[in-house]
């Protein structure tokens, strides 16, 4: 196989990564909390109550800590002139060919987080699928999105 | 004369008002039975406002109907309808990608057909639709909608003639009855009705005294395993059964013949459908050997069409045979689908992967069968014989997985129950990936996936795990436009 697409996403996406992963977490650890409460009053075993913190701290370091640095460090990129190349994934590393004749429109969009950090993502559409690079800087983005339609602008031949 | 607004037949009336039962009454009646129950008022009120409703759903099953015209204008099919608010709905001649006429059991008794309007649109509903008119209107529409007359009815100058299947020089194939017979016997349509048994189940608890549903269950408690047994047998015999018929009702008379770049295919026992697929459309070919068919050597052929002219029963794949002898295949595709040739020499995939491909399929059944052994110790002898099943059938997928590549061709082969195989053209493929895991990437293996257009934009995703990386590899740069 070639080598990987060589640009990168947004450094900041791992920030983001983190603060969207933060929000389910939070409302986890309150209702831990809440439970803890409760089983002191109604005389649960300690035992349960230390598993339920053990399995929340895993959570929150795997999600919140580590898995964000490795999405970013996987992400990868390159546009070329007759296809779009993209690699992806966490544990399982999926390396996906878009050409730019199946392309048929290209979106910018852009969450509350991701504005925050002036990035937004490039969703990229076939007949078939979707395909996203996320967190890319804004005019980077556009940049991109303009550049893929423009090369998308060839003529089908079918479908 | 077709460019004058014209009103469909009358008995648009008996099907809106079938439609309106269908879509309203039925879940009605169903979500307020329980209610309805508690409720004691006396019977004559009751039957004062059935006939009520009764009376407003035809009224406006006839309204519905008497303000629904078409016409043929200025190269589009027009249609303006609706009660209060009035809706016009244009359609382009040269947009329209298929019509199809159908006729139901009633359609028949009239002598009429339901024609379906499909443009290349992503919508899965048909575009337009004229719930009946009769059989030569019908044809009629299609015809000057397809160009081949003008809206007098009068043969176009210069087009050709419309051929029937009957014609010599139409390649066309008819299926014949013992086919459909052994067809029907083994179709793997028992899901379908298993679905629908789980669907009358959810509505059943409400329906029947709740003594009774206890008194089933004491009385079941207490029966041996064996006739247990012999019940399941009974209820898989009866669901046979109805698949059976199903099979009968969806493919008796199946006929596909073939015009210029159309497929056409007529099919039905009691609703006579006819669905015309144009070749453009066909994103790939899947052939589907299930495992009652296959050790005999038959397969049905399906093609993945995009966009509109989606069979739902079929997963959005129209049968173009039921049933063929695998030999036959490569000759069916040759006539009717000159586009794709079908002669392949399988690639394999690494005796390393046999055992994920075991494990795999094993690991459920041993999840669900520990905690059973641990309960029930005297049937872990029934636990044992599903695990060998499940890893049997784990090996089998193993061996019946591969990929070809024949010039601008890709096949993947896969088995989930049926083996199937997908036969698609680089320049129908969407998009192409190649995902690794750890596990994968120790021994060099990777899963290999490619889409293709389907209905309502969705694509459908072929994929071969497991195969040799290199080979991925070699997948990815076939497809890739990039020098290596």
């Amino acid at each position: 196989m070639r080598q990987p697409p060589k640009n990168f996403i947004a450094k900041d996406a791992v920030k983001v990564w983190k603060i969207s992963a933060l929000i389910p977490i939070t409302v986890f650890w309150l209702v831990l909390i809440g439970l803890t409460f409760m089983a002191g009053r109604f005389s649960v075993p300690l035992w349960t109550v230390l598993i339920g913190w053990a399995v929340m701290a895993t959570a929150t370091y795997l999600s919140v800590f580590l898995i964000p640095a490795i999405k970013w460090r996987r992400w990868r990129y390159e546009v070329f002139e007759q296809e779009i190349d993209v690699q992806h994934g966490i544990f399982i590393v999926q390396r996906t060919l878009v050409p730019m004749i199946r392309v048929q429109h290209v979106d910018t969009k852009q969450g509350p987080i991701l504005k925050h950090f002036k990035l937004a993502t490039v969703t990229v559409s076939t007949a078939a699928t979707t395909h996203e690079i996320p967190a890319l800087l804004e005019e980077e983005a556009s940049e991109l999105r303009d550049r893929i339609s423009r090369l998308a602008r060839v003529d089908e031949d079918d479908v | 004369m077709m460019s004058e607004p014209r009103r469909m037949h009358p008995a648009t009336t008996i099907f809106n008002f079938i439609r309106l039962i269908k879509d309203f009454i039925i879940p009605l009646l169903i979500g307020s039975f329980a209610f309805v129950r508690n409720i004691s008022a006396s019977s004559w009120i009751w039957m004062l406002a059935a006939a009520l409703i009764v009376a407003g759903m035809i009224a406006f099953s006839f309204l519905s109907w008497y303000r629904f015209t078409y016409r043929v204008e200025e190269e589009e099919l027009r249609i303006e309808y609706g009660l209060l608010i009035r809706k016009k709905r244009y359609i382009s001649k040269n947009r329209i990608q298929s019509i199809d006429l159908t006729a139901g059991i009633i359609h028949r008794l009239f002598g009429l057909v339901r024609v379906e309007v499909q443009t290349a649109g992503s919508d899965n509903a048909a575009e337009a639709g004229l719930k009946a008119v009769t059989r030569n209107d019908g044809e009629q529409l299609r015809d000057i909608l397809k160009g081949l007359k003008d809206t007098t009815g009068e043969p176009q100058e210069g087009m050709n003639q419309v051929q029937s299947p009957e014609h010599p020089d139409v390649p066309a194939e008819k299926i014949k009855f013992p086919r459909l017979l052994f067809a029907a016997t083994t179709s793997g349509g028992i899901g379908v009705f298993l679905s629908l048994f789980a669907l009358v189940g959810s509505q059943f608890n409400q329906m029947v005294p709740e003594g009774f549903l206890k008194g089933i269950y004491n009385w079941a408690v207490h029966l041996s395993i064996m006739v247990i047994i012999v019940l399941v047998l009974i209820i898989c015999l009866v669901l046979w059964l109805m698949a059976i018929a199903g099979t009968f009702l969806r493919y008796s008379y199946f006929t596909i013949y073939k015009r210029e770049d159309e497929i056409f295919i007529t099919r039905g026992l009691l609703e006579k459908k006819q669905v015309t697929i144009p070749l453009k459309r066909i994103q790939g070919i899947r052939i589907q050997e299930n495992i009652f068919r296959q050790p005999f050597g038959y397969a049905a052929v399906y093609a993945e069409v995009a966009g509109g002219a989606a069979d739902k029963n079929d997963d959005f794949s129209i049968a173009l045979f039921p049933l063929l002898k695998t030999s036959e295949i490569p000759g069916f595709i040759g006539q009717f689908l000159p586009d794709f040739q079908y002669e392949q020499n399988w690639r394999g995939l690494p005796r390393r992967s046999a055992r994920r491909f075991i494990l795999r399929a094993a690991a459920p059944v041993l999840l669900v069968a520990i905690p059973l052994i641990y309960f029930f110790p005297m049937y872990s002898w029934t636990a044992l014989i599903v695990l060998a099943a499940a890893s049997a059938l784990g090996f089998l997928r193993y061996k019946d997985a591969g990929f070809a590549v024949q010039r601008n061709q890709l096949y993947f082969r896969n088995r989930g129950l049926s083996r199937e195989t997908i036969v698609t053209k680089k320049n129908r493929i969407q998009s192409m990936s190649s995902s690794e895991h750890w596990f994968q990437w120790r021994k060099s293996l990777k899963t290999s996936y490619f889409s293709i257009a389907s209905h309502s934009g969705l694509g459908k995703r072929f994929r071969v795990k497991d195969m040799e990386a290199a080979e991925a590899d070699e997948l990815h740069g076939w497809y890739s436009f990039q020098e290596k």
